[in-house]
């Protein structure tokens, strides 16, 4: 059924019946122009529009399929009722290791082959709620890992991946997901990439991820506490190619990123694109200064949230002129900072 | 001034700057340069054309603004003069669709699209189908799978 259904073919757009008389139906929009509609529709009006009729489905579905943990409620019946579908679109082997390490997989998954190839439509993905979804450690990490491989194999490219938010005990082998063959095509277009997190595998992840993803736009990572973490990262940033923003944040009910200017060395090779910089909740005591910044010339926005022993620091950039500066934030309750911006 | 001609060659004198709000029509003119002759528009019919015409007008110091945020696309935001203008019948509604998106007109395209967006939010798929007189082509078993496939979506 499956085949029959992706082989019914969209009949072309014709000009020439408007000229006979026949009105402009909405079956005569081409998927292209559907989307667009579809764009502004929400979950709910995406499902009605979904079951309307082949060819509208075939245009809802990669929309539904993008971002779909993040679409849906948190970890719920909705997000078991995702991983179903994708269980359904694993391939034999992958079900096969499933049930024979005692995974009980609902004959649904098992019995017909999914209608369209979900896992291909996905763009952005938040590894925790993938993993989050299931109620034991045990099936998170067999089914989180399965999947992770399924959505490396199908997607040709991923747009956001986010592994922030693990916490330091996840037993979670990242790092092999992360390097195979498969990962290295579907990262390679990466624009987003969060990391900020307790978990201990984080100096792994930077180098796996500074192999395979180097035109990122956004980084946005923290929890970096050993000196191998800070090295790694060093040489993340520095395999970038154009990266736009820049965001180093801790929760402060944890501790403080501590920041070294190891790091800020490695963000001045990005000089020439970033516009973002975005600081909160970090620890500026161990940094001497924020001299290497002073040559990102073509930053917009500039903000500091709760960091701590900046002050003084912040005097070689004061002196520094940035003309497309839209944005320059502090927010803090510790040190008035502002002040040697403005009054060096 | 630039001289358009519609599928019927019904023919229309414009400004040049109304003109440019459709990219397509931009580029050719750089392309061109200054030129008496006619653009022939065999997508578009005149009265079609007209509208178009009206909306480019009436829009023609919007300033042009590249879209390229991700931030949720809302369809509420239409204006008083823009909803007017929208009240079409759907042969027209989707013809001035098909004929933004040909001459890439992106507000005109954006603002048709959030109409017809508009007229599908909160109905059922049947209300949907009758709305735009659509033919259900799933077999039921296909609706049945595609249905039970995504059935996270279903608001309860």
């Amino acid at each position: 059924m499956g085949a029959t259904f992706s082989s019914t073919k969209q009949k072309p757009v014709d000009f020439e019946r408007h000229l006979l008389g026949y009105k402009t139906a909405a079956t005569s929009l081409p998927p292209e122009c559907l989307r667009e509609v579809f764009e502004y529709l929400d979950k709910g009006s995406l499902y009605s529009s979904l079951l309307v009729n082949r060819s509208w489905c075939k245009v809802v579905v990669p929309l539904l399929w993008r971002s779909p943990f993040r679409t849906a409620n948190g970890p719920s019946l909705e997000t078991a009722k995702i991983i179903q579908t994708y269980i359904t679109c694993l391939c034999e082997k992958s079900k096969a290791y499933l049930i024979s390490n005692g995974v009980i997989l609902s004959p649904l998954t098992t019995k017909n082959p999914a209608i369209f190839d979900y896992p291909s439509f996905l763009r952005e993905l938040k590894f925790v709620e993938l993993y989050n979804a299931q109620q034991s450690t045990f099936l998170r990490i067999l089914i989180a890992e399965q999947l992770f491989k399924l959505f490396m194999n199908r997607c040709p490219t991923f747009e956001i991946l986010s592994l922030s938010d693990l916490s330091h005990e996840a037993p979670m082998p990242l790092v092999p997901l992360l390097t195979g063959t498969e990962a290295d095509t579907c990262l390679i277009g990466l624009k987003a990439f969060h990391c900020v997190s307790k978990h201990g595998g984080k100096r792994d992840i930077f180098r796996a991820m500074s192999q395979v993803s180097e035109i990122l736009e956004t980084m946005w990572v923290g929890g970096v506490e050993q000196e191998m973490e800070v090295k790694a990262l060093s040489i993340f940033i520095r395999a970038q190619k154009r990266l736009k923003a820049f965001k180093y944040s801790w929760d402060y009910q944890t501790r403080l990123q501590i920041i070294l200017i190891e790091t800020l060395e490695a963000l001045k090779t990005q000089a020439n694109s970033l516009t973002t910089l975005h600081f909160e909740y970090c620890n500026f005591a161990h940094c001497d200064s924020l001299e290497p910044l002073a040559t990102c010339v073509n930053l917009e926005i500039i903000q500091f949230i709760q960091c701590i022993y900046l002050a003084e620091k912040m005097r070689p950039l004061a002196k520094v002129f940035f003309p497309r500066l839209k944005t320059l934030g502090f927010y803090c309750n510790f040190l008035d900072s502002a002040r040697y911006w403005i009054d060096p | 001034k630039v001289k358009l001609t519609s599928s019927e060659g019904t023919e229309f004198i414009i400004d040049r700057k109304v003109a440019e709000k459709s990219v397509l029509l931009k580029n050719m003119l750089e392309d061109v340069g200054e030129s008496d002759m006619a653009i022939p528009l065999p997508n578009v019919t005149g009265p079609i054309l007209n509208k178009v015409i009206d909306y480019c007008t009436h829009h023609q110091d919007d300033p042009f603004v590249s879209q390229e945020d991700d931030s949720k696309k809302v369809s509420d935001d239409i204006d008083d003069w823009d909803a007017e203008f929208c009240k079409v019948d759907q042969g027209t509604l989707f013809e001035l669709i098909l004929s933004a998106n040909y001459l890439d007109i992106k507000p005109l395209l954006d603002l048709t699209c959030k109409t017809v967006a508009n007229m599908i939010k909160g109905k059922t798929p049947d209300e949907i189908r009758k709305t735009f007189n659509i033919i259900n082509d799933f077999t039921p078993e296909e609706e049945e799978h595609v249905r039970k496939e995504n059935e996270w979506c279903e608001e309860r």
